[in-house]
């Protein structure tokens, strides 16, 4: 049954609160901030973020970092455009156009573009979450803990195959996953494991500082071993000047991709609801469909509005639909919607498809607050762009320093001693050696996410079938999921290789 | 050998040393329990040496170990982090974010005074004020 409209009403009202709305503003902006400086990505940003938020209340914490999210997204064209390099991976294929369009003397067009495609794919992706999430969660709550135990098996191995180099590799961090999560007391019997008779450790690696350490400040550590004498940094391009149509973009303008930017979105938001895949996927694949299917392919590359339209509609557009896997099944389809359960955990929310019987308030309120996340990026963008432009060129020692000793303390805080840190830094150690090697930090971090639910549905499933492996075919869904499961592991098998996957830190 | 076969071969060798040492050592159950807590822990060790074991015979190649110059400036930077959360009490914040950030700020090669002394001054003061004071949360 769906939610009653009263508390559909209730929870979107919740989200326009003067500290909500103040939060939100300032999420947007420190995203695209953060998204404008290369170098650092969202994904460090939210993660970081994440101990800034202990003190909020539920809904505010969770307005705020998806407002990050949606701000980096933004942010990020900013250097692809000024400086050809860019600010978060998503932001890539926006380089193919942007720039060269930057170079022809149109800077801020260029910028602009990019901001009104990108809230145009944002806005209609969460129209899609807030109008399918509801009633697929009552699908997935018909289902036992045999067909979930399949379904988590169906997860692995199709984000484990679709991430990083190869489904082995996926396959090996999420068995790593697996033996992370599962120190500390036994859920089921309270026996310890793997405490090796520190107290510290019965509850558990704590996820925010496991996930700090392993997406954030592994990517510090990267950057900060690799740095050398003498580096230059990037030249960007200056955004004042022109005439006024070279540094606005009209209505007509905007319109004149409409086609371009629907089939974005709609290619976008079917990236974005499979588990695994993100927004680089999306910005490259429809920026190439895009080119393919124009009739003048060659103006592609030099500086063409449909270039961005494309990129730029896609890569936002997975932001809202990557939640749709989370909040219907309770899987976290990529990393930021791993790190939006790490908030909330941190919260005593428990994601998935119950949270829309119990949490009511609290999922429409965040529907509420997607939605005003987006007028607040379009405002903040329109108002900030040519500001961020000044970030392109900040340097490194001021930009990792200070994201470093922001994990530093957060690690602290959110795990309320110096045990926080510790856990920081092996995982950051882990996650520098998992990147080195090629081993997918999103499969880690979604088995850590995982392994208690799935811990559990296994449990249940043997008391339910009394270990009688033949009692699963008297489960139908279980056995169609299984059988997809072994589809995805014979054509992501071994034998498939993704070269240059690795390079992409959102997939690794 | 390449690397990738080395790394199945890691990989494969932790999870005998997970299934027959650690397991048994570190986690017991005990006796009349329905469910043995050292289930899950053993799927992930036979996950790890069947991976590791297929990843020897499927290398995927491409797969380089990183430099040793990388190597020590990794054991450096670590070292530095450990050092800094085993003063952070004794010293307190904001003298071990200092001396955090200055020696990052080493590692990293700035040599200009003005962003050297931004990083090193003001990004502790700063991240100390936003804990302290815009978020209420105690720091050492």
């Amino acid at each position: 049954m769906l939610p009653d409209p009263s508390l559909i009403t209730n929870g979107l009202v919740e989200a326009f609160t003067l500290s909500n709305l103040l939060f939100i503003l300032a999420g947007v902006a420190i995203g695209q901030i953060v998204g404008a400086t290369p170098g650092l990505s969202i994904i460090m940003a939210l993660a970081i973020a994440i101990p800034l938020t202990f003190g909020f209340d539920t809904l505010t914490a969770i307005a705020f970092l998806i407002s990050v999210n949606k701000g980096g997204t933004i942010g990020g064209a900013v250097p692809s455009i000024l400086i050809n390099v860019p600010g978060t991976p998503e932001s890539a294929a926006t380089a193919l156009d942007g720039h060269p369009m930057a170079k022809k003397g149109r800077p801020l067009k260029a910028m602009k573009y990019a901001l009104y495609y990108s809230v145009t794919g944002d806005f209609l992706s969460d129209v899609v979450l807030i109008l399918v999430a509801a009633p697929l969660a009552v699908v997935a709550l018909k289902m036992g803990p045999i067909e979930i135990t399949a379904l988590m098996i169906l997860a692995f191995t199709v984000i484990s195959g679709l991430v990083g180099e190869s489904l082995l590799k996926g396959l090996t961090a999420a068995a790593l996953g697996f033996l992370c999560a599962s120190i500390g007391l036994d859920p089921g019997t309270a026996t310890p494991r793997f405490t090796f008779g520190m107290l510290e450790l019965y509850d558990g690696l704590e996820l925010t500082a496991l996930s700090i350490g392993t997406l954030a400040m592994s990517e510090i550590l990267y950057n900060i071993v690799g740095a050398r004498k003498g580096k230059p940094s990037a030249a960007p391009i200056r955004v004042s000047g022109g005439t006024r149509s070279d540094r606005t973009v009209t209505f007509r303008e905007y319109l004149a991709n409409r086609y371009v930017a629907l089939r974005a979105f709609v290619l976008g938001t079917s990236i974005g609801a499979i588990p695994g895949l993100g927004s680089t996927t999306a910005g490259f694949l429809s920026y190439s469909v895009t080119k393919q299917a124009a009739r003048d392919p060659e103006a592609f590359g030099t500086g063409d509005p449909r270039g961005i339209a494309a990129s730029e509609t896609a890569n936002s557009a997975v932001v809202g639909a990557n939640l749709i896997p989370l909040l219907t099944l309770g899987i976290p389809g990529n990393i930021a919607a791993a790190l939006l359960v790490s908030a909330f955990m941190i919260h005593g929310v428990q994601p998935g498809p119950l949270l829309f019987e119990e949490q009511g308030n609290l999922i429409y309120g965040m529907f509420g607050a997607m939605l005003i996340a987006n007028l607040c990026n379009l405002a903040v963008g329109q108002v900030g762009m040519r500001f961020w432009a000044m970030i392109v060129s900040a340097p490194a020692s001021v930009v990792f320093s200070g994201a470093m000793l922001l994990c530093f303390t957060g690690s602290y805080v959110i795990a309320g001693g110096v045990f926080g840190i510790y856990v920081m830094i092996g995982s950051a150690v882990l996650g520098y050696l998992m990147r080195a090697f090629g081993l997918s930090i999103v499969a880690f971090i979604v088995a850590f996410i995982l392994t208690p639910e799935l811990e559990g549905a296994i449990v249940s499933s043997r008391l339910i079938t009394g270990d009688d492996p033949w009692a699963i075919l008297s489960h139908p869904i279980a056995l169609a999921l299984l059988a997809l499961s072994v589809v995805s592991i014979i054509y992501l098998g071994p034998w498939r290789r993704t070269p240059g996957a690795q390079e992409d830190p959102e997939k690794t | 050998m390449t690397v990738d076969r080395l790394l199945g071969a890691l990989v494969a060798g932790f999870g005998v040393v997970l299934l027959f040492v650690l397991i048994p050592a570190h986690v017991q159950a005990r006796p009349g329990e329905p469910v043995d807590p050292s289930l899950f822990p053993r799927i992930a060790a036979w996950m790890l040496m069947l991976l590791g074991g297929l990843q020897m015979v499927f290398p995927g190649g491409g797969t380089t170990v990183p430099p040793p110059r990388d190597i020590g400036r990794l054991a450096l930077a670590v070292a530095m982090l450990v050092a800094a959360a085993l003063v952070l009490r004794v010293i307190g914040f904001i003298p071990t974010a200092i001396l955090l950030m200055g020696t990052t700020v080493l590692l990293i090669h700035e040599r200009r005074p003005l962003w050297a002394v931004l990083s090193v001054l003001a990004v502790p003061v700063l991240v100390w004020a936003l804990f302290e004071l815009v978020l209420q949360r105690p720091l050492p």
